[in-house]
């Protein structure tokens, strides 16, 4: 679909795309909306209307991905994003699939199929999300934010990041969630499994990594380089004291 | 038709290369496609891994050495509907102002010709290499002790790596492990 505006209609935009309601929900939006414009919703919400817009847009189309915009908003709007979609993933997503998958393996007959060890990648993957979380979480997040406490809001601003291009890391989470949806399509083997219950499940694991590649996107080409910046300017900063 | 190939265009005109890249995603089911605007950058970054080229004829002619010996897997972007002299030898031309039905029809009948070889040769089974190979990637070796184990180049390590992937479309190494383990290549009791 064409890039989102703020003069659209926030209910036309969802009725297009309907896998925004959980981006959505991130900032606090839930379901009848009414038919308000998108800069009404946010004026309401007081919601920075322009990073709104470019979150949906880069959500709606994977070639989208507005770097230098990306760049003015400040870190901590963006961490507190991405908090939430960790918190989407912890609490929603991943037990998602978990219910899927168990009632996958419930309804499966007991002849010889690879379901279980299917599962066992599942659970691994879902541990190293867990985990990273868990360092966003505690140990990460809280120290841009105080990187950002320490050179103030507007330094951050504006800043000139490097061009450098940031290749996704090999072997990430969505690789993963990728080849787990590969074990199934290509891979599965036994007698009496229910299709549909399957395509629950890997319906369920795309929408992770559908999401978790945005999220990705956001991290490691706007965030990562934004901390850098931010640890560099600090040290400028102590070492020389004005 | 080119859903498992690594195609590269190197071109500095933007608007050519987002409707190229469109064209090639929309009517042949692209996967891999990556744009360059710059060719120095190009030639920087192993360059010669790419299954199909797409450039510009003064592109080829300023990198000879580099285009001349993959002039079979390159595609002509030109200006002109008849091959200018010095490109005679060179079949694989797009006129890029044809008709779009037109130039859908010369695309198909490029990459048939171009591609065709690529896809024959690759048989679905893993050949008893890649499963050797497959079983030191679950087993947690790096690439470079995989060729030092079995006597290889780590260029041949990467290239039976590539096949192994897209033989069984599991990319991550520890979905490759989970692969093995399934199939018995590898005891579970490692983990």
């Amino acid at each position: 679909m064409s890039l989102v505006y703020a003069d659209m209609k926030l209910c036309d935009v969802i009725l297009h795309e309907p896998t925004l309601i959980p981006v959505l929900n991130r900032f606090g939006i839930t379901l009848g909306i009414g038919d308000k414009s998108i800069r009404s919703v946010c004026e309401e919400r007081s919601l920075d209307t322009d990073f709104f817009l470019t979150i949906l847009n880069t959500f709606i189309n994977e070639e989208f991905f507005p770097e230098n915009r990306l760049k003015t908003f400040c870190a901590t709007q963006i961490v507190d994003y991405l908090t939430k979609t960790n918190v989407y993933y912890e609490r929603f997503q991943l037990p998602n699939i978990e219910r899927h998958f168990n009632s996958l393996i419930r309804h499966s007959g007991t002849a010889e199929n690879n379901l279980e060890l299917i599962y066992q990648f599942f659970l691994k993957v879902k541990e190293e999300l867990l985990n990273r979380i868990e360092y966003d979480r505690n140990i990460w997040f809280p120290e841009i934010r105080a990187l950002s406490d320490a050179i103030g809001l507007h330094s951050t601003n504006g800043i000139k990041l490097p061009t450098k291009v940031y290749h996704d890391e090999p072997d990430s989470l969505e690789e993963k969630l990728h080849d787990l949806i590969s074990l199934f399509v290509i891979h599965l083997s036994g007698e009496e499994i229910d299709s549909n219950l399957c395509y629950g499940v890997i319906f369920a694991i795309y929408t992770l990594e559908k999401d978790i590649k945005q999220h990705n996107r956001i991290r490691n080409r706007i965030l990562l380089p934004m901390n850098e910046i931010m640890k560099r300017e600090k040290n400028d900063n102590s070492n020389n004291p004005t | 038709m080119l859903h498992n190939k690594d195609i590269v265009i190197i071109s500095p005109v933007t608007l050519i290369n987002i409707g190229l890249k469109q064209i090639l995603i929309d009517y042949f089911s692209a996967g891999n496609i990556t744009i360059y605007n710059d060719v120095g950058y190009f030639l920087s970054e192993s360059p010669e891994r790419y299954d199909l080229y797409f450039t510009f004829p003064d592109t080829f002619l300023l990198h000879y050495d580099f285009f001349l010996p993959r002039k079979g897997k390159t595609i002509l972007l030109t200006d002109c509907p008849y091959p200018p002299s010095d490109f005679s030898n060179i079949e694989h031309q797009l006129y890029i102002r044809s008709e779009q039905n037109l130039m859908i029809e010369q695309l198909q009948n490029l990459i048939e010709r171009t591609c065709q070889k690529i896809s024959t040769e690759i048989p679905e089974e893993l050949s008893h290499r890649e499963i050797e190979v497959l079983q030191l990637v679950a087993q947690g070796f790096l690439n470079k002790e995989i060729a030092d184990k079995l006597n290889i180049s780590i260029n041949t390590v990467l290239s039976h790596r590539k096949n192994i992937t897209s033989k069984l479309g599991i990319k991550s190494v520890s979905g490759l492990s989970f692969y093995a383990m399934m199939n018995g290549y590898v005891s579970s009791t490692t983990e």
